[in-house]
């Protein structure tokens, strides 16, 4: 149950959060991403590939950190989602507000390749 | 041949005329005979008488001389004037032969008298000699004609020889004392009668001059043992050996007429002579040495026997003046050792500068003497010796009593300052004790030192470095002699001391805890009184060790008795104070006790005590103690910032008392002047792993460190204050909690009132519901709504997060909800106006997902929106099952959303499950979820009963999965059946 995370560069930041996304996860996720953002990192890849579930309250920690990033003209994505995950964040219908990518990479080369 | 003629005669002239003629003849004859006889028998009776007188004169003289002085001096007188009524006594000597040497006592030249004078015989003794040896009287009645016939040639000691002479032996026994001789410048002037007649006179004369020297002598050595025996009574009478020595070589000297007379001891193991005393004017005591086996002392000292020279000039071993001590008017030197059971303590000097001055009888009274002397040396000692036992008995016994009886330690180290001087000869005493604490040495008891010099010391304060010596002693723990003046001697004003200092640790258990110093006397001088006392300085060690020790365990034994008080005393006012903390309920109260047990119990000038506040990160001030009413509310309107107390630096406390933390501070600058310091220690208040406070303590009114047992006593007051206030804080959260808890029940009941009661009547289908918060307010709700034309909405969402913020964040949705429901009645527009409604109301990150559905009876449809909800689980009466999924997204996340909308038709016995993820997403203790499958399965079991029926068997599943494990989030649940009926009604 931990969470990481690795700046690539400029502003691009990679977190990784590994376990149950819900109230044992969740308040450390809010400090570690108000971090990032504080620190003026706006461009943030969640590695969910380690996140075994989620709950409301972790989905509405992402959903704040999006809305903090978004406002600061930068993004947000979800990648290599779990399909149990990818099945909650479908049924609330957050597929439509994060951008999702099967793997970091990914998002990270879309990103790149975007600019 | 007369008588035999006549005889002859008659026999011739024969018969009676014959015979008459014959008695003629023989009268006459006889007549003749008888005037013959008679002439002869009177010339006989003459020469008788004659004989008679001259025998009764000698007789007389001899008579005389016997009966007259005992004194040779005055019997040789005597027999010079008796031997002149013998013979012509014009040249006469009397001399008396002493060794080799011939003292002629009585002599007159040409009736002149001479002084008594002294001749070395040598190997010629002339005449004189001669006569010794042979003892027979010489007659000589012609010098010059006889001179060749004489047995040895005479020594002439005149100008005019004599022509002739005589000598006599005096024989007395075996031994010839002297002679008697008389010359004449005559020929012939002495007659062999004269001879005969003198030799009687001569041979009473050495009688009585034997009986006169017997005599002397006796009286020579009674007088002299009875002036030993004199000397002796001095001697013992002598209080030291410095007087006795003095008393021995002035008496000797005075008594025997000898100079100089000296004493000299003998060094062990060296064997060198010191002198401790002499006749010889200006010579002290160990002025002079001989070393071993030099000169005649050397050699009496080796041989440990009387060594005799009587003619020191021709004396190999003798060596003259040594060392400025005479020797060359020496002509005679004894020299005998003083010696006690086989011990050579010395040797007794005597010399003379008249040579043979030690015969056999000096020899004796001297070494009679020497032996009286060696007996008085050696008692001295031994009294000497027992007198310091008997002083070392009485002075650790001193010390004992004086440890014993003293009340307090410092009244014991000032007893045994003013003791040590006394007992052990040194002119000062100091003790200092080490404080374990503060790491130094402090003055505690002086004596012997000027006042001012004293009062130095009592505030001296040594820590290590200060004086190489205690140093040395500290680390080293040995008694160490120093000739650094000690540093409350190092002054301008105390004069030049030169002495030696010793310092003897004072070691308990291993431990320093003071050192006793005194000055050092005088190193021992090479007496014999020293030496007899056994080395003064060893005896003083010896003791000054003995009083260190008992002085140690005095101290030791204080001191932890002291620290036994110390630390009940500590005890006690903790007791003290955590009994006040414990009677008082009122946090300021409580810290008030605490701020004024402080300075009672460590003595600071002031103590204020900080309370922190976690959500400032600043402290309040509490109760002070030491500060004014102006200074207090100047503390009081500041709040400290945490930042401006650190940096917090733990105080250098070596070796740190355990269990205590102290730190010292720089004040910001504005509080310096509140407090007075610069800088406090300070003691930050921790209970319970937080930092509750900070306990400020300005100065210490005794300008010692805060350290030790003041620093226990703070700490536990600490302690004591921290748990105080973290209890206050406790007490007052609990309070809050209780507040909350209220208040929460009273927003989990205002909720509730949101929750529909009991079932709608809602045609065609049965409805049960079920909702059940985690905590007291709940994000989740369910709905139904009254729509126009019999249609009924059901609402179920999910309000993401919980607590009161989502409590509030549903009231909101379900409000919005409501409002716009009753006036659109499809549920993906509802949905999607209200979404914006959210959207625009809500700052806050919340977010909610809605299942929307709205049952018309008369087409018998459900028509329903999805805005990111679960979707509910449809059971057909056939047992065929589906999830009612439609696109949408939770509402309130973004501005605008499209949500589709769908509707399935309900056939009689077709169940619809609506629920939040807390039904399916309970858990047990393995944290395995309740899942979608067992609602369905349960649910499946149960779908002939009635909507109730079927809820009860759901909630009850779920209660039995989760098994009483705590569940964290919301349980919603909305149970609709179609009713079964329906066909045989319609029917």
């Amino acid at each position: 149950m931990t969470i990481w995370q690795r700046t690539l560069a400029g502003n691009l930041v990679v977190v990784g959060i590994e376990g149950r996304l819900d109230q044992s996860l969740t308040p450390e996720l809010e400090v570690e991403l108000d971090q990032v953002l504080v620190a003026g990192r706006r461009e943030i890849i969640i590695d969910m590939s380690a996140v075994s579930y989620i709950n409301s309250g972790g989905l509405r920690c992402l959903v704040t950190a999006w809305r903090r990033a978004t406002q600061q003209g930068g993004r947000l994505a979800l990648a290599a989602m779990t399909p149990r995950v990818d099945q909650i964040v479908s049924m609330v219908g957050f597929d439509k507000v994060f951008e999702i990518y099967p793997s970091p990479g990914e998002a990270r080369r879309a990103w790149e390749e975007e600019e | 041949m007369f008588l035999q003629a006549t005889v002859y005669q008659g026999e011739l002239y024969g018969s009676t005329l014959g015979a008459v003629l014959l008695l003629f003849l023989a009268l006459f004859l006889a007549a003749l005979l008888l005037f013959l006889v008679r002439r002869r028998y009177r010339a006989r009776q003459a020469e008788i008488m004659v004989r008679v007188t001259e025998l009764a004169a000698l007789s007389e003289a001899g008579r005389a001389l016997v009966e007259s002085q005992l004194d040779v001096r005055a019997l040789s007188e005597l027999i010079a004037a008796e031997a002149g009524k013998i013979i012509d006594t014009r040249t006469f000597q009397l001399g008396l032969f002493k060794g080799d040497l011939y003292q002629i006592v009585y002599w007159t030249v040409d009736g002149k008298r001479r002084p008594p004078t002294l001749f070395d015989l040598g190997d010629d003794g002339g005449l004189v000699g001669w006569v010794r040896e042979h003892r027979e009287p010489l007659l000589i009645a012609d010098f010059d004609t006889e001179l060749n016939e004489l047995p040895a040639r005479p020594r002439y000691l005149s100008d005019t020889p004599p022509l002739s002479g005589l000598f006599l032996p005096l024989i007395s026994g075996d031994e010839t004392l002297g002679i008697i001789a008389a010359q004449s410048s005559e020929p012939a002037h002495f007659s062999q009668d004269d001879v005969r007649r003198l030799t009687i006179l001569a041979n009473q004369a050495a009688a009585a001059i034997a009986n006169a020297r017997l005599y002397e002598a006796e009286r020579t050595r009674a007088a002299h043992l009875e002036l030993v025996g004199e000397i002796a009574q001095t001697v013992n009478a002598s209080q030291d050996l410095e007087e006795l020595f003095e008393v021995v070589v002035q008496q000797t000297c005075e008594t025997f007429g000898f100079h100089p007379v000296s004493i000299f001891s003998v060094q062990k193991p060296s064997g060198d002579a010191i002198i401790q005393a002499s006749s010889a004017g200006g010579i002290e005591a160990g002025d002079v040495c001989v070393p071993a086996g030099m000169g005649l002392i050397g050699s009496a000292v080796a041989a440990r026997q009387t060594v005799i020279s009587n003619n020191t000039a021709e004396d190999e071993r003798f060596i003259g003046s040594v060392q400025g001590f005479p020797g060359h008017q020496t002509r005679s030197e004894i020299i005998i050792p003083l010696i006690v059971d086989s011990q050579l303590l010395g040797v007794l000097d005597v010399q003379s500068n008249v040579p043979g001055a030690f015969t056999a009888q000096e020899q004796t009274v001297l070494e009679a003497l020497a032996a009286q002397t060696a007996t008085a040396i050696h008692k001295m000692r031994q009294i000497a010796t027992q007198r310091e036992q008997a002083w070392v008995t009485t002075a650790q016994l001193q010390v004992a009593d004086a440890i014993r009886q003293s009340s307090g330690l410092e009244e014991l180290l000032e007893a045994i300052t003013r003791l040590v001087p006394l007992l052990v000869g040194v002119d000062t005493c100091t003790i200092l004790l080490w404080n374990q604490e503060l790491r130094l040495y402090e003055g505690v008891a002086a004596h012997g030192f000027p006042p001012q010099v004293e009062e130095r010391f009592h505030r001296i304060e040594l820590p290590i470095g200060s004086w190489s010596a205690l140093d040395a002693v500290h680390v080293g723990m040995m008694r160490l002699s120093t000739n650094r003046l000690p540093p409350w001697c190092r002054d301008a004003a105390t004069e030049e001391r030169e002495e030696q200092w010793i310092l003897y640790p004072l070691v308990a258990k291993g431990q320093m805890t003071g050192v006793i110093v005194v000055d050092e006397p005088p190193p021992p001088s090479r007496t014999l009184q020293a030496e007899a006392s056994g080395g003064f300085g060893e005896r003083q060690d010896e003791m000054l060790r003995n009083i260190a020790n008992q002085t140690a365990q005095a101290v030791e034994s204080e001191q932890s008795h002291i620290a036994q008080q110390e630390e009940a005393w500590v005890n006690t006012a903790l007791l003290q104070v955590a009994e006040a903390v414990n009677s008082l309920i009122d946090l300021n109260e409580i810290l008030s006790t605490i701020i004024r047990f402080i300075p009672m119990l460590v003595g600071v000038e002031s103590c204020l005590i900080l309370i922190y506040d976690e959500e400032t990160d600043s402290f309040y001030a509490g109760p002070s103690y030491g500060l004014d009413e102006m200074e207090r509310g100047l503390l009081e309107s500041f709040a400290i910032e945490a930042s401006e107390l650190p940096p917090m630096e733990p105080l250098d406390v070596s070796p740190p008392t355990p269990g205590t933390t102290i730190y010292r501070v720089k004040l910001p600058p504005w509080m310096r002047d509140v407090m007075g310091t610069e800088s406090a220690n300070v003691l930050p208040l921790y209970a319970r792993n937080r930092l509750v406070g900070a306990l400020l303590v300005g100065p210490p009114t005794s300008q010692r460190p805060l350290l030790g047992r003041r620093l226990q006593i703070l700490t536990g007051i600490a302690q004591q204050a921290a748990i105080a206030v973290v209890n206050d804080q406790l007490y007052r959260e609990a309070a809050e909690r209780n507040q909350l808890e209220k208040e929460l029940d009273l927003a989990h009941q205002i909720q509730a009132s949101f929750i529909p009661h009991g079932s709608p009547d809602i045609a065609g289908c049965t409805v049960a519901s079920f909702w059940q918060a985690a905590r007291q307010v709940s994000g989740d709700f369910y709905d139904f709504l009254e729509l126009p034309d019999g249609r009924w909405g059901i609402v179920v969402a999910d309000v993401a997060d919980k607590g009161v913020p989502a409590a509030l964040f549903m009231a909101l949705c379900r409000t919005v909800l409501r409002t716009i429901a009753f006036g659109r009645h499809e549920p993906a527009p509802t949905l999607e106006r209200a979404n914006r409604l959210i959207w625009n109301d809500t700052t806050s990150d919340l977010f909610v997902t809605v299942f929307y559905a709205i049952w018309d009876p008369a087409t018998e449809t459900l028509v329903y929106a999805n805005a990111g909800h679960n979707p509910p689980l449809l059971l057909r009466a056939s047992g065929k099952s589906s999830l009612l999924h439609g696109d949408g997204i939770a509402l309130g996340v973004l501005e605008s959303v499209a949500i589709e909308q769908r509707e399935v038709r309900l056939k009689p016995g077709d169940l619809v499950l609506f629920y939040t993820d807390g039904v399916t997403e309970a858990v047990n203790e393995d944290y395995d979820e309740f899942g979608l499958e067992r609602l369905r399965l349960t649910a499946a079991a149960t779908r002939r009963r009635e909507a109730p029926a079927i809820m009860a068997a759901i909630t009850e599943a779920l209660d039995e999965h989760a098994g009483g494990t705590a569940q964290s989030d919301d349980v919603t649940l909305v149970v609709m059946k179609r009713h079964e009926q329906l066909t045989r009604q319609s029917a």
